[in-house]
């Protein structure tokens, strides 16, 4: 599926036609959020983890180049292959490369937001490979041609009377079938097919361990070792901020991952490769694209200390009554706007959040995610390139947002300026969806109902920007 | 190439210098008694099963199952299987059960750690065992119950040499993929029941 350019108002518009659609898919993710509150609450160390989770990424970060080189000596030793890519483009060269030397036909994937936002499957694809994505909500979406929309649970956004509908259509289901353990055992027995007769598989990573030169794979379905453990040939693709110095640093992150994602102890399979099969080849790509640039600005740096759990897609009041596709860019959420939102060709989506902190307040490793986003809007105050439609408010606010002052106080300086300044030199900051800060649960009213009532010039200037009016 | 390339961009970060943490302090002793009813509870919500009667409950219980035409794999030593382990991994998907050794069991989330070594028949190993099968079977010495992930790896401590694969198994397999709905048996076992020794 194309991506649409236009802002995150108007794809948040659309979105929230659907009322109670929109209910429901706040809802589900509200599930998680309060499955993780529970898992979270039941450690009385979680605070102390979630301290030592951030000081171990930063400090990973902070001495990246040698434990990226400790950890290819060690991958070295294991008789693992390491490739080195500067960006999207060439880590598909790469695979591309290694694939074509096995004569690879069927490649099975299993999830990687690393490789959807290097674009790896249509690249593949052109070259004749097919490429069978296999985590459950991962193929489903493959099937319906569409992105992911959460990281985590990446149909989300699908009911399960579309997906019977998917899945009658593509894997011949009965028709009107809708119960998920059916669907899942059709599933289950459609793609125990495809890793029976893959040629090789590939795997995103979630932790690497420098001293071990090995790589930690987590899911909750298996797919990963069903995919890595059948063909001679298995790949890992990993971002550069995978890294964890050693087993103990993956200790205390693993602790983490599963229960602030979806309330789990633990996933299903946390799954340590270091080294081929018998007879087999490992191979393993480090991939920079743009994560090395993040750093040279210490406070976009911090948005990799992440570690994809998805917590903050979950907590997100603008996330989860906009949707995963409502933001520009592969990775939706606070996290996608805090990495990925230079993708956004309409600069919009770090307005698409209320600052309200939640998303800092969940996060396992402490990503000030709120910081984060505020900073990037100031980026695009200071370069002039504010979004469509917020521009005509850059004479008013540009000191006051490039102010070093306001931002060193930090964040809670921030809030208490969107409480007392003037509303109209804080719109380009708080954006629509400061609605959120004064109207903290909106029951019986959905955000559009409540936008005509309270402030229908935004939905005048949304509809008006949909039609690329800058 | 892209290697010094990415290493020479990392020169140029502005992440400020952090020491690494001190991690040996953190966790929970527990005793014996709280180390295995942990273990019991935390193996349920991951939907696994502890069951009682130790190594003679599951010799029987694989008996029956061969009686009933089950296939079963045993990597365990002393627990009758009806299968070995052959050069395919592929040839193991008619496997219904698999009995296989773990390492240790971790209380707080009810993992097994399961090593690439225990994987093994003679001269014929299979990394794909404990996911290809129908139905795992897990054993853990009694002994071997840590009461949380940091103690787990401090005795995984340092790997050895040899070991290039190992997995923390927790439950069966599952998904929630489809509108939240948890489904137990994805891609890998439909069900897991661990024997304490
Ligand atoms: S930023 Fe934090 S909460 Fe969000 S996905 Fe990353 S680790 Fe999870």
């Amino acid at each position: 599926m194309e991506r649409k350019v236009q802002t995150h108002a108007k794809a948040a518009e659309i979105f929230c036609r659907d009322e109670s659609r929109v209910d429901w898919h706040s809802k589900a993710l509200w599930v998680l959020r309060e499955k993780r509150d529970r898992a979270a609450g039941s450690l009385p160390e979680w605070e102390e983890l979630r301290a030592l989770g951030s000081q171990i990424k930063l400090h990973t970060l902070s001495h990246l180049g040698q434990y990226l080189e400790t950890f290819e000596a060690n991958c070295l030793k294991r008789g693992i292959q390491v490739h080195w890519a500067k960006d999207g483009a060439e880590h598909n060269r790469i695979a591309l490369e290694i694939l074509r030397r096995h004569q690879v036909k069927k490649l099975v994937k299993s999830k990687s937001m690393l490789t959807e936002e290097c674009h790896l499957n249509p690249f593949l694809e052109g070259h004749g490979i097919e490429v069978i994505d296999t985590d459950l909500g991962e193929r489903i979406i493959q099937l319906n041609h569409q992105p992911p929309s959460h990281i985590v649970v990446p149909a989300i956004h699908m009911k399960k009377e579309e997906v019977g509908e998917l899945f009658h259509d593509k894997l011949g289901t009965p028709k009107g079938q809708s119960d998920p353990t059916r669907l899942t055992r059709a599933a289950r027995a459609h793609l125990r097919e495809q890793f029976l007769s893959a040629d090789a598989a590939m795997t995103g990573v979630n932790m690497a361990v420098a001293s071990e030169g090995a790589v930690i794979v987590c899911t909750n379905e298996g797919n990963a070792d069903m995919g890595a453990n059948l063909p001679k040939l298995q790949l890992h693709s990993m971002g550069i901020d995978k890294i964890v110095p050693d087993m103990d640093s993956a200790a205390v992150l693993l602790r983490m991952l599963a229960r602030n994602a979806t309330g789990q102890p633990i996933t299903t399979y946390s799954s340590l490769y270091r080294g081929a099969k018998a007879g087999g080849e490992m191979h393993i790509i480090i991939v920079d694209n743009g994560r090395s640039e993040m750093m040279r600005d210490k406070i976009l740096g911090e948005a990799l200390k992440c570690i994809r759990c998805g917590g903050c897609l979950n907590t997100c009041p603008v996330y989860r009554r906009s949707g995963g596709y409502s933001y520009g860019h592969t990775i939706p959420g606070p996290i996608g706007i805090a990495v990925g939102a230079d993708e956004d060709e309409t600069h919009s989506s770090p307005w698409a959040c209320t600052l309200c902190g939640s998303c800092s307040f969940v996060c396992p490793t402490k990503v000030p995610l709120d910081k984060i986003i505020f900073h990037r809007r100031r980026l695009y105050a200071e370069r002039g390139s504010l979004p469509y439609g917020k521009g005509s408010y850059m004479p008013l606010v540009g000191r006051f947002m490039a102010s070093e002052t306001l931002l060193n106080t930090g964040m809670a300086a921030a809030r208490t300026a969107l409480a007392i300044l003037p509303h109209s030199l804080l719109k380009p900051m708080s954006g629509a969806w400061g609605k959120y800060r004064e109207l903290p649960t909106a029951p019986g009213s959905s955000f559009e109902g409540w936008l005509k009532k309270n402030r229908p010039e935004l939905l005048v200037k949304s509809t008006k920007n949909s039609k690329g009016e800058n | 190439m892209s290697k010094q390339a990415i290493l020479d961009a990392l020169k140029t970060s502005a992440m400020a210098d952090v020491a690494m943490p001190e991690l040996k302090s953190i966790g929970n002793q527990l005793s014996q008694v709280e180390l295995e009813s942990r273990l019991e509870t935390n193996l349920a919500t991951v939907a696994g099963k502890l069951e009682p009667g130790g190594i003679e409950a599951l010799k029987a219980h694989t008996q029956s199952l061969m009686a009933q035409g089950k296939v079963v794999l045993s990597l365990v030593d002393g627990v009758p299987g009806n299968r070995e382990l052959t050069a395919s991994p592929h040839a193991l998907a008619d496997v219904d059960f698999a009995v296989i050794p773990g390492e240790l069991a971790v209380a707080e989330n009810g993992a097994v750690w399961v090593t690439e070594a225990a994987l093994s028949q003679g001269e014929q190993a299979a990394r794909i065992a404990p996911f290809i099968c129908e139905n795992l079977l897990l054993v853990v010495r009694r002994d071997a119950i840590v009461a949380d992930m940091h103690q787990a790896m401090g005795r995984i401590g340092k790997l050895e040499d040899e070991l290039g694969f190992g997995v923390f198994i927790a439950g069966p397999s599952k998904t929630a993929d489809i509108e939240q709905a948890l489904v137990v048996g994805a891609h890998g076992a439909c069900s897991l029941a661990l024997y304490l020794i």
